[in-house]
């Protein structure tokens, strides 16, 4: 009898540890997909964006092309398709390797792919760009310091340049907060998910 | 908005650019609306007669003895959207009342070419307020660009305190080399939309007129796919491009150039924008999305899958020793 009773304990053990193991299954293949996207995305992008050169002195004023966004920063940031997606641009944070599309409109399917735009606009300097904790998205963004480099590029080959500038650590809750004030604003979930970490940014 | 009240926006428009020559009437008396006037271009640089180049002078409004201007038939229909007294109004203002003329093939009241001398003189005007349109020309392997100029007949000689209705102008002009065949320019239009609460009334696409020394070149439909904006390249340098659009119904146009881009704003206006309903108090706060993968339960799961297998190893010993 107990003999049945201890094989039946084993049995429910050996179901939890199944379950255990199937969601790390789950969540591996996902980042791996994520990943997969990203690098596909980003090396796509990368190959249509020109980048523009610094516009420098013209001597015929009337011959300048001076860019959309500066003559109209109110402008909807251009969008281009890949697979279905609508990117905004790039995103490099050379001190943790990143280099990563971002998408114009954030959505939880969206955020398996790459990091969305969640709120603003480059041109407005009040961007805030979610991502996943994934290794190869956002988990390495905690152990940015002042100073370091963020560079976003627009569809149109425009540089932003950013310093980080400071770290704060967010309650789900706190979206005004985390929508305003900044130039650019990276943000995370911890861990446990319970909180989000916020990298803030100033335009150089 | 009806045509009367769009007549009312461009007259009030210009009685504030003018209200400035306005304020002088007093010391110089009233002004003859029917007086025969005339018009002298003087095209030169330095002292080089700039021959041969035609201008054309369009009568926008009518001034009246106490120098009101009163618009024009052909221009009431124009909604313009220009406010203020400095020289970026001004430049707005020539460049959209020159999209319109272009684009509704307005006859000029009069035109002509430049003499030996680099002179034009137009007879028979009557007072009034004018936009004179100059097309480029060629002379000794330059082209020179005589810039478009707004005028008023009569003018306010300041020295004697009367109005002068021989008015003379010499046009600001650029010039460029004449290039090789292959010179070309680029030019890009953008579009503003200054419609805050009103979107919903923005058409899905607009039409953008592209002219070519004031003859029709190009059509182009803009929209939001197109991010509202179209580059045209390869354009032949020796010419003078401008554009116009389609003005949407309800909305106001006002047309600049910053470098090679043509601006052409739409705007809205409305006392208020709309009331927007009050968001229903949602029981849910509004939350920052969920960005972390569900790494959580693998321990918790592994643990307790981990205790039942040892209690179960731990039943089953018991039981032998028992």
């Amino acid at each position: 009898m107990k003999n049945k009773r201890g094989t039946g304990l084993i049995l429910i053990g050996a179901v939890f540890v199944f379950a255990a193991a199937s969601l790390s299954a789950y969540n591996i293949i996902e980042e791996n997909n994520a990943k997969t996207f990203s690098e596909n995305a980003v090396s796509v992008l990368e190959q249509q964006i020109v980048i523009k050169e610094e516009t420098g002195i013209f001597e015929n004023a009337a011959e300048t092309e001076i860019p959309d966004y500066i003559l109209n920063p109110e402008m909807d940031m251009p969008e281009t398709e890949i697979d279905g997606t609508k990117y905004i641009g790039t995103l490099e944070i050379p001190k943790i390797a990143l280099d990563l599309p971002v998408i114009s409109e954030w959505s939880y399917p969206n955020l398996k792919i790459a990091p969305c735009r969640y709120f603003g606009s480059a041109y407005l300097d009040n961007m805030v760009i979610a991502a996943h904790n994934y290794k190869s998205h956002f988990r390495e963004i905690e152990n940015l310091s002042a100073g370091d480099e963020v560079v976003f590029t627009d569809i149109d080959g425009n540089r932003f340049f950013y310093s980080v500038a400071a770290a704060e650590v967010l309650p789900p809750e706190a979206v005004e907060e985390m929508t305003s004030g900044w130039d650019l604003t990276l943000f995370t979930c911890n861990s446990a998910g319970t909180f989000r970490v916020a990298i803030r940014c100033d335009k150089k | 908005m009806t045509k009367s009240k769009r007549f009312l926006a461009l007259l009030l428009m210009l009685i504030i650019l003018f209200c400035a020559s306005a304020k002088v009437f007093a010391v110089s008396g009233k002004i003859d609306p029917q007086r025969g006037s005339s018009l002298e271009i003087i095209f030169r640089e330095g002292e080089k007669n700039l021959s041969d180049a035609e201008f054309s002078v369009y009568l926008i409004a009518n001034i009246t003895e106490n120098g009101k201007f009163i618009v024009t038939e052909e221009f009431s229909g124009f909604n313009v959207n220009i406010t203020g007294v400095n020289d970026e109004a001004w430049r707005a203002l020539v460049m959209t009342l020159e999209s319109f003329i272009f684009q509704n093939k307005v006859a000029p009241a009069v035109s002509g070419k430049t003499d030996s001398e680099g002179i034009l003189v137009l007879e028979g005007l009557k007072p009034g307020l004018y936009l004179v349109i100059g097309n480029p020309v060629s002379i000794d392997g330059y082209t020179y660009f005589a810039e478009t100029a707004i005028i008023q007949i009569p003018a306010l000689d300041n020295e004697n305190n009367i109005w002068d209705y021989d008015v003379s102008i010499k046009p600001k002009h650029s010039s460029i080399p004449d290039g090789s065949a292959d010179s070309f320019v680029t030019r890009k239009v953008l579009k503003i939309w200054n419609d805050k609460g009103y979107e919903f009334l923005r058409p899905k696409e607009i039409t953008v007129y592209l002219f070519c020394d004031g003859e029709l070149y190009d059509t182009v439909k803009l929209s939001k796919d197109s991010n509202w904006r179209h580059t045209w390249e390869k354009l032949d340098e020796g010419h003078r491009w401008t554009v116009s659009e389609k003005v949407p119904d309800s909305y106001k146009v006002r047309i600049t150039k910053e470098g090679i881009t043509f601006l052409i704003e739409n705007s809205i206006e409305k006392p208020e924008p709309p009331e927007k309903p009050e968001p229903p108090k949602d029981p849910d706060e509004p939350k920052l999305p969920q960005t972390g993968q569900l790494w959580w339960p693998v321990p918790v799961l592994f643990g307790i899958g981990l205790l039942f297998v040892a209690a179960g190893i731990f039943r089953r010993r018991g039981g032998y020793e028992k």
